[in-house]
């Protein structure tokens, strides 16, 4: 079964601000079930007081004032509103649950709870294409932008603040979920909790970069599923071996039936259908009117090849004009 | 970079110390306390408490290494060093909240960042001063260059990272 991107995105629409359907958000050091905390003080909080269901408590993550969020029970009685703090910012970490409830509801059954698991299950799917990994927000935006990326596709936050998590350690810190150019967001908007967002209502930046340049880079996972099926007869006539000219530069393109591609500098020998050391590989997608767009992962480089009568003419990045020739 | 220079002066300044700290230099009331909260990269959140007998407490909470409470300890010429670059630093002349109801005192404010409380009391004198990092400016630069010194007084980095 495909994903459904649209429920994917529904659901995050209807959950973007409370805690998942499962009745659990995650704290860095536990899960916590919303079910006991109305109950019993779990966490510890010297707050704690009891807010059962029937007494009207509803569960939110709220803005804390102080730059983060806060996990509350809310209710109004004659007017006036009530909280309950469940658990204030320090240690809320419910990214990548959030994200795996999303992508459950839209059929694709994942259960992670840390952003590094997250990021490494999803990549290892076979139906989702790493369109680019840790790249500046630039060339993540010149990728968005191609259409190729899609609401319901997943963004991987990669640290590289020496002041972000783990004492500034090198990693995969967030996670969110791509839901397209909407409500205003002119870049793109994504969903996520931890801080919580969506676009046209978050308290916070929702744009998909989040921050400005020198916090993260960032990894783009596309689920592949729903892309449109490739022209056969062109298909044929691209796999294969190419010579790219461009900028005073000569490279050599490996062209897969199924979609990838690598490149190499060194000009390949007869009858040779692998590269053994490819100076970077690339995702190709070609849309109905036969144009073909590579996304070249390591540096996010988008470059389109448009037809001229049976071969192709490249522009990379939209600037820079490549000749092409067929070798094999 | 005026952020790496200022930190580079405040290390410095430590390290040549010019007349030898001594465990004297320590008054009995001398109390140390920094407080890391949270930010949305998931920044370490713990706690340190320097006592004036060099006693060293810390607690990990979220996103550290070392997520419990552990007991160690700092020579007093340790302590001595960093009570004085507090001082001479002009901790205790500082304002007492950078970033939150005083966000007027910074030049702008980031979008993201942790919160780090500092509390000292040294001879007779005691100052709280609530950061956040969110907050840009020549004092919020001072003032980390203070957290940070109290992070490499107790070598913190091996509970965190």
């Amino acid at each position: 079964m495909g994903f459904n991107r649209k429920a994917a995105v529904d659901y995050a629409d209807r959950y973007w601000n409370i805690p998942a359907d499962d009745g659990i958000f995650w704290l860095s050091n536990q899960g916590v079930s919303l079910d006991q905390v109305r109950q019993r003080n779990v966490i510890g909080n010297a707050t704690w007081k009891k807010a059962p269901a029937v007494d009207g408590w509803q569960p939110f993550f709220v803005n804390d004032n102080s730059g983060g969020e806060k996990a509350v029970f809310r209710r109004v009685v004659a007017g006036k509103a009530e909280e309950i703090l469940i658990n204030p910012w320090a240690g809320i970490a419910d990214c990548a649950h959030f994200l795996s409830r999303c992508l459950t509801a839209g059929g694709v059954k994942v259960e992670e709870r840390g952003v590094p698991s997250l990021v490494r299950t999803l990549q290892a799917r076979s139906d989702t294409k790493t369109l680019c990994e840790q790249v500046p927000t630039s060339a993540a935006q010149r990728v968005i932008d191609t259409g190729i990326f899609k609401p319901g596709d997943m963004i991987g936050y990669f640290n590289v603040d020496p002041k972000g998590d783990y004492g500034g350690a090198k990693q995969y810190a967030h996670s969110t979920m791509y839901v397209g150019k909407i409500n205003g967001n002119k870049d793109g908007g994504i969903t996520c909790h931890t801080i919580c967002r969506f676009p046209g209502r978050s308290w916070v930046e929702d744009s998909w970069w989040l921050k400005p340049p020198g916090h993260y880079t960032y990894t783009l996972i596309h689920f592949s599923t729903d892309d449109p099926a490739a022209n056969l007869s062109q298909v044929n006539n691209l796999a294969g071996w190419w010579q790219l000219d461009y900028a005073g530069r000569t490279e050599y393109y490996l062209i897969d039936k199924s979609g990838s591609a690598t490149y190499t500098k060194v000009a390949p020998k007869k009858g040779q259908s692998f590269v053994a050391a490819p100076q970077g590989s690339a995702y190709w997608f070609m849309d109905g009117g036969g144009q073909i767009t590579f996304v070249w992962r390591k540096s996010a480089t988008v470059e389109v090849w448009t037809r001229v009568g049976a071969s192709y003419k490249s522009l990379i990045n939209g600037v820079t004009p490549g000749s092409l020739t067929k070798l094999s | 970079m005026k952020r790496l220079a200022l930190a580079c002066a405040l290390t410095c300044a430590v390290a040549m110390f010019p007349r030898g700290a001594t465990a004297n230099d320590v008054a009995p009331d001398t109390l140390v306390t920094l407080q890391r909260d949270a930010c949305e990269q998931r920044c370490a959140v713990y706690r340190v408490v320097i006592f004036a007998d060099g006693t060293v407490l810390y607690e990990g909470r979220h996103f550290v290494r070392r997520n419990s409470l552990i007991k160690s300890g700092v020579s007093p010429e340790t302590l001595a060093r960093l009570i004085d670059l507090l001082e001479s630093g002009g901790f205790f002349e500082l304002d007492t909240d950078y970033g939150y109801s005083r966000a007027h005192l910074c030049d702008r404010m980031d979008a993201d960042g942790p919160a780090a409380i500092l509390s000292v009391s040294s001879r007779g004198r005691s100052k709280t001063v609530l950061h956040s990092h969110r907050c840009v400016g020549a004092v919020s630069d001072r003032l980390t260059a203070f957290e940070d010194a109290v992070d490499r007084a107790v070598g913190a980095v091996k509970w965190i990272k």
